[in-house]
């Protein structure tokens, strides 16, 4: 007997002399009178597998102990046996798991046995431990099936008209083993709708249907109408567009997201990608090479960005505060769906199934370690934030990876050195890194061709755009020179007339003479506008903007809005949390156009906030918003009140009036560009009324800040300062244009000189040649030069706006801008005798921009990290990576592939974790199968067409999915494990809408760009695949049909809930599209009805059910929709039109309509 | 039984009978497809029943969440040291071990941030507080009316999180913070264990604001698992719940007819079809639901005293006190939870980093008296004890001060009470430490009041767990026995 006080000092040993041990610490009942036999394999073995094999079992044998065999357990380990029969209290087994102390309790994690659990074990023990004597020990893990090569197995002799295509002998093979007799092939009818709806994603519709009839009258071998159906449809775009979701669904597409306008997930512009698989798909490039692609096309083909498009794979990852986290989804995501591998588990401890050490998790990672993202501009587009290409490079060629103890990011091992690797179970080859030298275009972006010529673009623009404003000066200046010689006039007659009232009316334009544009919301919202941000819900007359909190949102004008503007808005206030502001912003530019919240803009908007009521003029640059005391105008505003607010603006001078009283004139010091004119809440709830743009015709008086606001001169003294302002005016507009030259002729320059320095640069690694060479060095002068010319004329600029603000500023201002005007004429002067000085020889010209790295904010959540620069050479890490998953000896790519295929096509997989093809995951239900469509993908060359050609040219596919005088088998395989029947499918989110716009003839087949944002989904007929899809934005009607989540979705759900049912029967699409579909089919029918003697209504019915439901309806059928058809008509007291539509809208509400039968 | 239907035939098979659950709101999701794949038949694992694992105490839930973090040394746990030492740093004063970096361990910083950083000098309790009731528990005077009931709480003092971000309120729905992943909510593995006590309504709803954290609850459970939004809105609650066009009601059940009829009429194709069944089925359920939403936001059957008795008439208070008297019309027709997030803005109206004084006092004052109104509510109707209400936050708030007038995140100690559903009533559970920084006595994690309301429910959730997802001994958590009546 050990003494109690020892057992502690013992147990903590882990070798622990189990000898005349007596287990004196448990109170779980003693064996006697526990008869009952307890039976090893089905009560005790499952737990012992479940919390004990991970550690003693094939994987691991801890303390050298196995307990995967009765017989294993009896030889014990280190310590001797566990278990010794019939003597419960003498085991050490029973000690283990029953002991209080966690140190030395098993299993170490997790929680302990239960009593239920232990009182097993140790009745089987007392009861002598039996077990099978043919008990097989746990297979060894590298024996698992998944983990073998793919070796094409011989196809089953077999004769038979069912199964004429290969992959039919694997399943009729098994049926014949059980007896099952495979369902007859669906009709024709059924075969269509599911081939349209699998391969293309919508049914056929009247037309397609006609040329499908013909096909099948004039083609006398059975099938042949299909075949060419199946050609037709995989050569088909439409294709592309379904696959790509189901693809974008394993490889978790996901558009950007983060908090309000911040980004912090994904990347902007993810659409590219996208378009990559789409494009892909279509022109079936080969799925290795899509792989490949994804995840290393910037090492693979580092100069064709069409192609570095498909690592917005990798891109999607990103994430804003934690590298750890990124990295930590990108191996969990990369082997989930590429792999079929639950990587992620070894993420804090060895692998519990499968032969994975912690350290492989980090060997995976190191592959990724030094991958970032970044945006490259493309051709039309200088603003990264408008359009640009997201991608994948190695900025952190040098990171080192470490092995976080217990997966803890905040302990990592540095002992340990992390290098790219496999698992040894998978290391068929070595992968061998090679880094990669890229070519100059890679890593300087700047010198694709199209990043100057954009440049260039913008300069000329702006060049115009301020040459236009000259005229308009001149025009005003005249304007000013008559008006005062009109007063001088009137002076010399010295007429004594009394003063007009001083008090000013807003004056309307001269009538009609420009360009307006009102909206007083009649009818829903025209083309002219675009809802950007908010919850936007349009009644008769009233734009409502329902959503609170303090996030921003827009109804943008859509196209160019005139430099010199009046624009208007009437608006009533109803709610929002705080800051309740509704106001009219313009030159907005900077963030991608989604977003309501722009980076740089100007703003006039009046705030209800309690705090301070006040109409404020504001302005923001990179974000970080100004709003200048002397812009401000306290005024009372109230909940549920209408206001109208009208703010003109030319040039920097803007004048706001309030229910047309001027209450603010005031000269913005930002420098005026192009960009959106829109009108925005923040954390306001407002009802719009009436919105009015239009251009600000040259004469309308503008008041000056400093001006009484009673405006237009009424004196000459008054107008002696309106000409000296509008002279003023002119000269800033000339010199403006100046200075948009000079930007422009500054471009060409340092074109000249990059061509130059890149071309040397190219040469002196060719041949050695010095990069400051002759010419080189003359055209690096001139473009220096040309820069400082630009200084010159912006500095030039800046002083005559500045002389131009003193001439009018009120007593108490003309300090401090006299302050202004003496700063901007010593930048004149420096900027002056930099253009005229001597060039130091290694003065630098500045960059073009061609990409923008994504920063990041792992250090501080409030300021960006320090920038990442792009190097000429990339590590190669995930290059080796992709070729050794897309390794035709890699046993699971093409497993995995082919089983999503499987899945996709079926409604049911032939591994059903398809995301774990360990251990731990299902068995394939017919592994000869998957293994011959896996070995038929590499060896077509892993051509997914050749899959689908396959799959659905099968009998297996082709079966009805019918029960019908099947109970045998239903009894039998009631879960349709042996697919002797198809599986009806619960249609997916996006058919099922994309569907519904079909049939009304609606659905706009336009193909790729930007994702269309939640606002604008509401009237969008495009393909569901181009809707924004993320956290942030969330599709009703989608998401009541399981939409993919965002996060991961390797398989879809199909749920029924109630939601469904309201959304199809309520929403306006779906009645919408019911009414049109029904107006369609009317017409067709009508173009018919001289060869027809059938009864239009039948004839209406017949045809209605074959195209949303794809089968001839019986009579049963037609007479319930006949009956209903005379109730609306008799008792509703509705038109045959009406009732035509709401026959079609009861069949998009049918069980059948969602189901892919 | 809890799952019943009028339509409910002799059972085909197993698959026949989920489908007919499913119509209760739960769903032919992931875990029967799995189920029916054969993926588990190796394994014991089966889908729930609908039906509680054990008796239970408890048939809903009313979930209350303080978007931003609540400061615990102002709301319920008072601490007189802060006023003692106002103005000394944490070093000077007798508590300087409070600062020992191995009691700072267990904090997560995932984004080192201007928040989270340590504040070190003492700002007093800026409201006083009251002893209250026969237990004598103290209550800031920001919460006079939930005072009035403090015989009915159990304040559990001593909770703890890990990250002091506002990914916390993630974090305390589902376990783990966003950084982890996403998983299930409470209110997802409620729904998903039990299935439906109402056929007319969704079992489990959301209302309030919801910006900050995702706003999806289900995740691996499936999307039917997701709360169901509604707003306070009886024109327009929820989303389609009313005819977006010019279908007369009349029209409209001539065609739900027709719809009822012709689905029925493939059965003969596909007999015992089980989505057949279930969609047949939740089209009746969505016409009743439709019908029956907007009646529960509309209170003219409410008497005027009920209304004021939550606050509706008062302009601060109006919005909440509308989402709770909804909340407790819910509980009454049996729905099973049901969550409400109270105060928008970036990160919550709660985060007073600044200007704490004014910010809780508004605060306090726009939520007081509509839980008050509610806890007496439910109470006299009997419905308190089937049902808990949870006063919940993210974390606490810094015993220091941040800037001249706020307190930063604060997660080593913080208060959440618990009222009804066979709780002990007028109780304080565990404690921290003298000047409320760290959570010293019977400490609890947040999956403790998930596993505690569970446990109330008759649900194990070691039980839900489902095959391909291993769920961590913290995210099931300890019930607290110690507050259980």
């Amino acid at each position: 007997m050990i003494r109690p006080n020892l057992l502690l000092a013992v147990a903590i040993l882990s070798a622990v002399v189990a000898i005349g041990w007596t287990n004196g610490h448990d109170e779980v009942a003693l064996s006697n009178g526990d008869e009952t036999p307890v039976d090893y394999l089905m009560q005790v073995k499952p737990i012992l597998k479940h919390r004990c094999y991970a550690c003693h079992g094939s994987i691991k044998q801890e303390g050298g102990l196995r307990l995967d065999t009765a017989a294993f357990a009896m030889q014990g380990g280190d310590s001797g046996p566990a278990i010794y029969p019939g003597n419960a209290a003498s085991s050490l087994l029973l000690d283990r798991i029953s002991s209080h102390e966690e140190s030395t309790r098993m299993p170490l994690e997790g929680e302990a046995l239960t009593n239920e659990q232990i009182k097993l074990i140790r009745a089987w023990i007392e009861q002598g431990g039996a077990a099978p004597d043919d008990e097989e020990p746990e297979a060894d893990p590298s024996d698992h099936w998944a983990f073998q090569t793919i070796r094409r197995p011989p196809i089953p002799i077999e004769f038979s008209e069912w199964s004429d295509n290969p992959l039919d002998t694997f399943i009729s093979a098994q049926h014949r083993a059980l007896g099952l007799t495979p369902q007859f092939l669906a009709n024709h009818g059924i075969l269509v709708r599911r081939l349209y709806l699998d391969l293309i994603g919508m049914p056929p519709t009247v037309e397609e249907m006609r040329q499908i009839e013909l096909d099948m009258t004039t083609n006398i071998h059975d099938d042949h109408w299909y075949n060419l159906l199946v050609e037709r449809l995989l050569a088909d775009p439409r294709y592309g567009e379904r696959w790509a979701r189901h693809w974008m669904d394993i490889l978790r597409y996901s558009d950007w997201w983060g908090l309000g306008d911040q980004l912090r997930n994904s990347q902007y512009h993810l659409w590219h990608w996208r378009d990559w698989i789409i494009e892909s798909l279509n022109s079936d490039v080969p799925y290795d090479e899509m792989i490949r692609q994804m995840l290393a096309a910037d090492e693979l083909y580092p100069d064709q960005p069409d192609k570095v498009r498909a690592t917005g794979f990798l891109a999607r990852h990103w994430y804003l505060f934690n590298r750890h986290s990124w990295l930590e989804e990108t191996v969990e995501h990369v082997n989930k769906s590429l792999l079929g591998l639950t990587m992620n588990c070894a993420k804090c401890h060895d692998h519990k199934y499968d032969p994975f050490e912690q350290e492989d998790f980090y060997r995976m990672r190191a592959f990724f370690e030094p991958y970032h993202v970044r945006l490259d501009m493309v051709p039309g587009e200088m603003d990264l934030n408008r359009n640009a290409i997201p991608r994948v490079f190695d900025g952190l060629p040098d990171q080192q990876t470490y092995f976080f103890i217990r997966g803890d990011e905040s302990h990592p091992n540095a002992s340990i050195k992390i290098e790219p690797g496999v698992p040894k179970i998978l290391q068929f080859k070595d992968v061998a890194i090679e880094k990669v030298t890229l070519p100059a275009v890679a890593w300087q972006p700047e010198r694709q061709p199209w990043v100057v010529e954009n440049a260039l673009v913008a300069a000329q623009k702006q060049a115009e755009h301020t040459q236009a404003a000259i005229p308009i000066a001149e025009r005003r200046l005249d304007h000013a020179r008559q008006m005062v010689e009109t007063f001088r006039s009137q002076m010399v007659e010295r007429s004594q007339q009394p003063e007009e009232d001083g008090a000013q009316k807003f004056e309307a334009f001269p009538g009609g003479r420009q360009a307006r544009l009102v909206e007083d919301f009649t009818s829903p919202i025209s083309d002219d506008w675009k809802l950007v941000g908010g919850d936007w819900e349009w009644s008769a007359g009233v734009l409502r903007q329902r959503l609170d909190g303090p996030i921003r949102s827009a109804v943008r004008l859509v196209g160019e809005a005139p430099t010199d503007f009046e624009a208007s808005l009437r608006y009533t206030l109803r709610g929002g949390s705080q800051w309740r502001s509704v106001g009219i912003e313009f030159d907005a530019t900077g963030a991608p156009p989604e977003s309501a919240l722009q980076r740089d803009s100007q703003l006039v908007y009046l705030s209800g906030y309690a705090g301070g009521p006040k109409l404020q003029a504001a302005f923001s640059s990179n974000d970080v918003w100004t709003y200048p005391n002397e812009s401000q105008r306290a005024f009372s505003v109230e909940t549920d009140r209408s206001y109208s607010l009208r703010i003109r603006v030319r040039g920097n001078l803007i004048n706001a009036y309030v229910d047309d009283q001027l209450l603010l004139t005031y000269r913005t010091p930002r420098q005026r560009q192009q960009g959106y004119l829109q009108f925005i809440t923040f954390d306001a709830q407002a009802d719009f009324h009436e919105l009015q743009v239009s251009e600000l015709p040259w004469e309308i008086m503008m008041v000056e800040p400093e001006a009484s606001l009673t405006s237009e001169p009424s004196n000459l003294v008054e107008a002696e300062k309106y000409f000296a302002d509008a002279e003023a005016e002119l000269l800033v507009a000339k010199l403006s244009w100046e200075a948009a030259q000079a930007e422009r002729e500054g471009i060409e320059a340092r074109r000249q000189a990059w061509q130059y320095v890149w071309q040397s640069e190219d040469d002196s690694a060719k041949y050695g040649v010095d990069p400051k060479s002759g010419p080189v060095h003359a055209a690096i002068v001139a473009a220096i030069r040309a820069e400082r010319k630009l200084a010159l004329a912006r500095a030039k600029q800046y002083l005559a706006q500045a002389e131009r603000r003193l001439l009018s500023s009120p007593a108490d201002q003309v300090e401090s801008v006299k302050s202004i005007v003496q700063s901007a004429r010593d930048d004149l002067s420096k900027a002056d005798s930099a253009y005229n000085s001597e060039m130091d020889s290694d003065a630098a010209i500045t960059k073009f921009e061609g990409a923008r790295w994504t920063p990041t904010r792992f250090v501080n959540s409030t300021a960006d990290d320090p920038r990442i620069d792009f190097r000429s050479e990339s590590t190669g890490r995930r290059r080796a990576f992709a070729e050794w998953i897309t390794d035709p000896r890699n046993p699971l790519t093409a497993r995995v592939a082919v089983n999503h295929l499987w899945n996709r096509h079926f409604g049911k997989p032939i591994v059903s974790s398809v995301f774990d093809f360990g251990r731990n995951g299902a068995k394939p239900a017919n592994q000869e199968l998957l293994d011959w469509l896996a070995s038929e993908l590499i060896e077509s060359g892993w051509s997914m067409k050749h899959l689908h050609r396959l799959i659905v040219t099968s009998s297996t596919y082709r079966m009805s999915s019918s029960n019908q005088n099947a109970s045998e088998y239903l009894e039998k395989d009631p879960d349709n494990f042996y697919w002797w029947r198809r599986n009806p499918i619960r249609l997916e989110s996006q058919v099922i809408r994309d569907s519904i716009l079909r049939l009304a003839d609606q659905l706009d087949l336009s193909m790729y760009g930007p994702s269309i944002t939640a606002a604008e989904q509401l009237d969008s007929k495009r393909r569901s695949i181009y809707f924004f899809h993320s956290n942030n934005d969330r599709n009703s009607f989608l998401m009541s049909f399981d939409e993919a989540s965002v996060r991961e979705c390797y398989r879809r759900d199909e749920s029924i809930v109630p939601q469904q049912a309201l959304a199809v029967t309520n929403s306006r699409l779906v009645f919408e599209s019911a009414e049109r579909m029904a107006g369609v089919l009317s017409k067709h029918l009508k173009r018919e009805a001289q060869s027809s003697s059938t009864d239009d209504n039948l004839l209406f019915v017949r045809r209605a059910f074959k195209l949303v439901l794809g089968v001839e309806p019986s009579r049963a059928e037609e007479q319930l929709c006949q009956q209903a058809w005379k109730r609306w008509q008799i008792e509703q007291n509705e038109s045959a039109d009406r009732a035509n539509a709401f026959l079609i809208w009861s069949l998009f509400n049918h069980n059948d309509f969602v189901t892919l039968r | 039984m809890y799952v019943q239907h009028q339509n409910f035939r002799p059972i085909a098979s197993r698959r026949r009978f989920l489908a007919n659950l499913a119509t209760g709101c739960s769903s032919l999701a992931l875990l029967s497809m799995l189920h029916r794949d054969g993926f588990t038949s190796q394994e014991t694992w089966r889908p729930p029943d609908g039906r509680p694992h054990f008796p239970p105490k408890a048939k809903s839930v009313i979930w209350l969440f303080m978007n931003g973090g609540v400061s615990h040394v102002e709301s319920f746990d008072p601490k007189p040291m802060l006023n003692k030492y106002a103005g000394k740093t944490i070093a000077e004063t007798p508590f300087a071990d409070v600062q020992d970096p191995k009691k700072l361990a267990i904090e997560r910083l995932v984004v080192p941030d201007a928040n989270g950083n340590q504040r070190n000098v003492l700002y007093p309790m800026q409201v006083g507080f009251q002893k209250h009731g026969n237990s004598g528990i103290e209550v800031s005077n920001w919460f006079p009316c939930i005072a009035r009931h403090v015989d009915k709480l159990a304040i559990v003092r001593a909770m703890w999180t890990t990250d002091s971000n506002h990914g916390a309120q993630t974090q305390f729905h589902s376990g783990r913070h966003m950084n982890d992943g996403e998983f299930p909510t409470l209110g997802a593995w409620v729904h998903y264990g039990l299935g439906t006590l109402n056929e007319n309504l969704p079992q489990f709803i959301s209302m309030g604001t919801r910006e900050y954290w995702n706003k999806r609850d289900g995740h691996y459970l499936g999307p039917a698992h997701d709360a169901v939004s509604l707003r306070i809105d009886p024109a327009n609650p929820i989303d389609f719940g009313r005819p977006e066009h010019s279908m007369s009601l009349g029209s409209q059940a001539v065609g739900l007819d027709l719809i009822r009829e012709l689905n029925g009429q493939r059965l003969a194709e596909y007999p015992g079809d089980p989505a057949l069944d279930a969609r047949i089925a939740s089209y009746e359920l969505a016409f009743r639901m439709q019908r029956s939403i907007p009646e529960l936001m509309n209170f003219s059957d409410e008497t005027e005293e009920t209304r004021l008795l939550y606050g509706i008439d008062l302009p601060h208070c109006r919005e909440f006190a509308s989402q709770l008297l909804v909340a407790r019309r819910f509980v009454e027709r049996g729905v099973r939870f049901i969550q409400i997030q109270h105060g928008g803005g970036a990160a919550g109206a709660w985060d007073a980093h600044g200007g704490l004084k004014s910010n809780h006092a508004a605060n306090a004052l726009a939520v007081d008296q509509p839980i008050a109104g509610l806890l007496e509510d439910l109470d006299r109707r009997g419905l308190l004890d089937e049902t808990i209400v949870v006063f919940a936050t993210e974390f606490g708030r810094t015993p220091g001060t941040q800037g001249s007038d706020g307190r930063d995140h604060h997660i080593f100690g913080f208060s959440v009470w618990m009222a009804g559903g066979g709780l002990r009533r007028g109780v304080v559970h565990g404690a921290t430490d003298e000047i409320g920084f760290h959570a010293v006595e019977d400490r609890h994690y947040v999956t403790d009041i998930h596993a505690t309301i569970l446990h109330q429910l008759g649900l194990d959730s070691r039980k839900l767990e489902i095959p391909g997802r291993k769920r961590l001994d913290i995210d099931h958590g300890k019930a607290i026995h110690q507050i259980i009546a």
